[in-house]
């Protein structure tokens, strides 16, 4: 039998066999339902695809310091929290007060759940000298109104296991989520596009992570009766014992800190009582500026009532870096040796 | 002859209720057909029919209209229980 | 489970699959199983209520035809009417009963608080209430008779794709449909599919999207201008419109691929040109309902006083409408302002009309557009009470900021989401307005190209995938 007359037949076959499809309506269907997936998974691949070369190429913005966070940070101190770090802290403050590099890692909106998985990220790579993890004051409550640290993740989720663990734990279903290739990049094509250009860079002064605020808060200070005291999350309070035992076994000086919040001291978060008891069991230091009358007695430096603008950030590092040193054991290695590590 | 009649009546019915002059019906028209022809001015014209042909309508009969010339049926069948 | 609930992306093609492979006379059968497997996914305890409901749907319109005298009908419907009313009473209102009886006997100055039940609101129950005293009442009109089979009425009521929203379905249309063969129609498998992938488009894309900036504002008037107040009570009509049509698509949709046909509930009602005509299109099979069993024989019985008859009939019908859609005073207020609405309408409905011709606006473009605009606004207004926002503090909160607060821009959490809502509801009004005034015209899914066709299907997939909001928390987060 020669070439040509098998494709024949093949044909032939094909033929037959289209044909005997067509005869059942519901095969039919089922046939022309494998060309859709077809196309819907060539599609998914390619745009997942073009989206991830995007998503890792940006070169400023929020998706950048994600990126940052999880991939590319080298500095021996890191500052982790939600936007109280990222509006609060200033690196470069640290730098010149404790003489190593430092750079902010924290991330609007998400809490413990996020600082932790990036934390695992962080130490895969290598072993930070001294972490702050600045406190919110909803930090370990039922408290609906953050977002979900595991849509910020997605991206990670096939290259990076020890964040895979954390993110499972919250959602079963995502390893069949993750089928999809695009998924990850839901909706970021805006915030991608936008990355891509140079203007990007101008929408909003990042510094090493540190975004600072320029407004000054005109209300006067909340009754903190009034505030909501939203009662404490087991999950989160679980992941945040997990974070400081991380940081006890790696080596790590961490410091825990209550960032200031502008509200009359009749307030106690229930975030921050647990956080100080659980810092206090492990042996870690926990600084507690939330009711600091050093800040509160200056409303020139809160941007709005949970966040300070660059003058508050400026004297809440000054004063943090000045809590450093005084405990410093390990300042009185040179820093050289801090850097190279 | 009778139906005519009747017909003639409603025909000014309609264009007093659906305000329109220029309606003109037959056994075929339905609601559609009459732009103003809703669930609001329909209960207004039962009124205005049971009123002129002095009879009263059942809910149910109400319901169950589908065009003029039901309608038409349904006044005679109350007219000879009249008489 | 919900139609949104990840679990359903495998639960559907499985049930399709199973409801194909199995002979003519199993398959309405089957889907009585799998309605009752959906509706348990969500709380075994619902089921319970579901089948108490069913067991009243199923005994007193057989009792109701068994009767022989209409006076004995008629007590049997009575009781029937009360019987399945209570559960919905009880689980809606008991809330706010318990409240005013325990502030009514504190002002009495006793204290006797009720005990306090746990609260589950069985879902659906609204819906599947209505389906059923709609059987009962039409077995007692004999338009249809009653059910023998205890399998079908069951399935009527817990029929998944409409248990849990709507549509509010008849036991004449559905009945027979069930108890045909439901063989394998291709067209109608196909034009379900689309359907349920449209009504997935409204639901990810444009409700969920525009519900996280409304809740974004709404939850915090007080820290919003009025700018941004304006806004979100403006984009409010396209969320529930995206997210109840959205759902109804996909509960039709569901339908239509087992072969039944379950009837429209929206008609694109941001084209309508006055409020009855929005309410010829908004919810249709709620107004239906509301239409055959409460106006029209309200209206019936006040018919002898013409035009005042009507309006008190469309009151009491819209208040009914309101307290349907939730026990508080602000739904009351809601059903009232369409009720004042409508019968404006009836009552200057003739000098509208001769204004109109007068004029000879009825075909200038610019009239239709600015009507269309002016029932949106009506609508969204009247909105604010009808559930935009919690209660009505809020409800005064947002109106005196519409009105009285102008400083400051409107707020947008970043051009990223203002962008993704433009996209969303740009693409949702040219498929209307395609629909609307062009629909002789192909759309890409009906090409004759296969691969056009199936390329189309992919990228609304697509753009489900990249623009969906599947997890709200993703975003909900504020600055102040």
């Amino acid at each position: 039998m020669n070439r040509s007359s098998f494709i024949f037949n093949f044909k032939l076959v094909l033929k037959q066999y289209l044909e005997k499809i067509k005869r059942n309506r519901f095969y039919y269907f089922l046939a022309k339902a494998v060309l859709l997936v077809s196309i819907v998974v060539l599609m998914d691949a390619a745009l997942g695809d073009v989206m991830h070369y995007y998503y890792f190429k940006q070169k400023s913005g929020w998706i950048y310091e994600t990126n940052y966070a999880v991939e590319k940070s080298t500095e021996p101190l890191l500052i982790f929290g939600s936007s109280t770090a990222t509006h609060d802290c200033e690196p470069k403050i640290f730098e010149s007060q404790l003489n190593i590099p430092a750079y902010n890692v924290g991330k609007d909106g998400h809490l413990i759940y996020y600082e932790y998985a990036v934390l695992k990220a962080v130490l895969k790579r290598y072993h930070p000298k001294i972490i702050i993890l600045v406190f919110d004051d909803d930090e370990l409550s039922q408290n609906q109104v953050f977002s979900s640290f595991v849509a910020t993740l997605l991206p990670y989720y096939e290259t990076h296991p020890e964040i895979r663990v954390v993110m499972d734990s919250k959602d079963e279903n995502l390893k069949y989520k993750l089928l999809s290739k695009t998924y990850p990049y839901n909706s970021l094509i805006f915030t991608i596009l936008m990355g891509t250009t140079e203007a990007n860079k101008k929408r909003q002064v990042i510094v090493d992570g540190y975004v600072p605020l320029f407004k000054k808060w005109k209300e006067k200070i909340r009754d903190g009766k009034l505030h909501t005291n939203h009662p404490l999350d087991s999950g989160k309070i679980a992941t945040y014992k997990l974070f400081v035992q991380e940081c006890i076994n790696s080596g790590i000086n961490l410091f825990v800190i209550a960032a200031p919040i502008f509200m009359s001291p009749n307030y106690s978060s229930n975030s921050v009582i647990a956080g100080q008891i659980i810092a206090k069991e492990y042996g870690v230091k926990f600084l507690d500026f939330s009711k600091d009358t050093s800040i509160l007695n200056h409303q020139e430096f809160f941007a709005d009532m949970a966040h300070l603008n660059n003058v508050g950030a400026s004297f809440l590092s000054l004063k943090v870096a000045d809590s450093i040193k005084s405990y410093s054991s390990l300042l009185t290695e040179p820093s050289s040796v801090l850097i190279t590590r | 002859m009778q139906r005519k009649i009747i017909e003639n009546q409603l025909t000014e019915i309609f264009r007093d209720v659906f305000g329109d002059r220029s309606i003109v019906i037959n056994d075929g028209t339905t609601a559609e057909d009459i732009g103003a022809w809703d669930s609001l001015s329909h209960m207004i014209m039962i009124g205005d029919v049971e009123k002129k042909f002095n009879i009263k309508l059942k809910l149910r009969e109400i319901n169950k209209l589908k065009n003029v010339s039901a309608l038409i049926d349904l006044i005679l069948a109350h007219e000879v229980q009249l008489i | 489970m919900t139609f949104t609930s990840f679990n359903f992306l495998f639960f559907f093609p499985a049930v399709i699959i199973i409801f194909y492979a199995l002979p003519y006379g199993w398959r309405w059968k089957f889907i009585l199983f799998a309605s009752y497997f959906f509706y348990i996914s969500l709380k075994p305890v619902y089921a319970a209520i579901l089948i108490g409901i069913t067991i009243i749907t199923y005994l007193f319109p057989i009792l109701i035809e068994k009767a022989v005298s209409q006076k004995r009908k008629k007590k049997i419907l009575i009781y029937n009417v009360i019987l399945i009313l209570l559960p919905l009473v009880f689980f809606k209102y008991f809330d706010v009963i318990n409240t005013s009886l325990v502030n009514l006997l504190k002002g009495l100055n006793l204290h006797f608080p009720f005990p306090e039940i746990p609260f589950f609101m069985p879902l659906g129950i609204s819906y599947y209430t209505f389906m059923s005293l709609s059987y009962s009442i039409d077995v007692y009109n004999e338009e249809i008779g009653a059910e023998k089979k205890f399998g079908i009425v069951a399935l009527f009521l817990a029929f998944f794709p409409t248990v849990l929203s709507g549509p509010i379905e008849r036991a004449g249309n559905m009945f027979p449909q069930f108890k045909s063969t439901l063989e394998f129609n291709y067209d109608k498998f196909v034009y379900g599919l689309q359907l349920m992938l449209w009504g997935y488009f409204m639901k990810f894309v444009i409700a969920n999207r525009i519900g996280v900036y409304n809740k974004n504002i709404f939850d915090n008037t007080i820290r919003h201008n009025g700018h941004s107040v304006t806004v979100a009570v403006l984009l409010y009509p396209i969320q529930v419109y995206a997210d109840l049509a959205g759902y109804s698509f996909i509960a039709i949709g569901a339908a239509r691929v087992m072969g039944i046909d379950v009837m429209q509930n929206f008609k694109r009602p941001f084209f309508a040109t006055s409020m009855s005509a929005f309410w010829r299109r908004w919810h249709i099979s709620l107004i239906k309902w509301l239409t055959d069993y409460i106006y029209m024989p309200l209206s019936y019985s006040f018919r002898k006083y013409k035009m005042a008859g009507i309006v008190t009939a469309l009151m009491i019908t819209f208040i009914i409408s309101g307290i349907w859609h939730g026990a508080a005073l602000t739904f009351v207020i809601w059903g009232t302002l369409q009720g004042i609405f409508l019968s404006v309408e009836a009552i200057t409905n003739k000098n509208k009309k001769a204004f109109v011709k007068t004029y000879n606006l009825g075909d200038r473009r610019w009239y239709l557009v600015l009507s269309c605009l002016f029932t949106y606004i009506l609508f969204a207004f009247s909105e604010i009470f009808g559930g935009a926002v919690a209660n009505i503090h809020s409800v005064l909160l947002v109106i005196k900021k519409i009105f009285l607060d102008f400083q400051g821009p409107v707020y947008s959490e970043s051009p990223s989401t203002t962008l993704f809502l433009i996209f969303g509801i740009s693409l949702l009004f040219l498929a209307e307005i395609k629909e609307e005034f062009f629909s002789g015209s192909h759309l890409l899914v009906n090409s004759k190209n296969v691969l056009v066709r199936h390329i189309s299907y992919s990228v609304i997939i697509m753009i489900i995938l990249l623009a969906g909001v599947f997890d709200e928390s993703q975003f909900i987060y504020f600055q102040f």
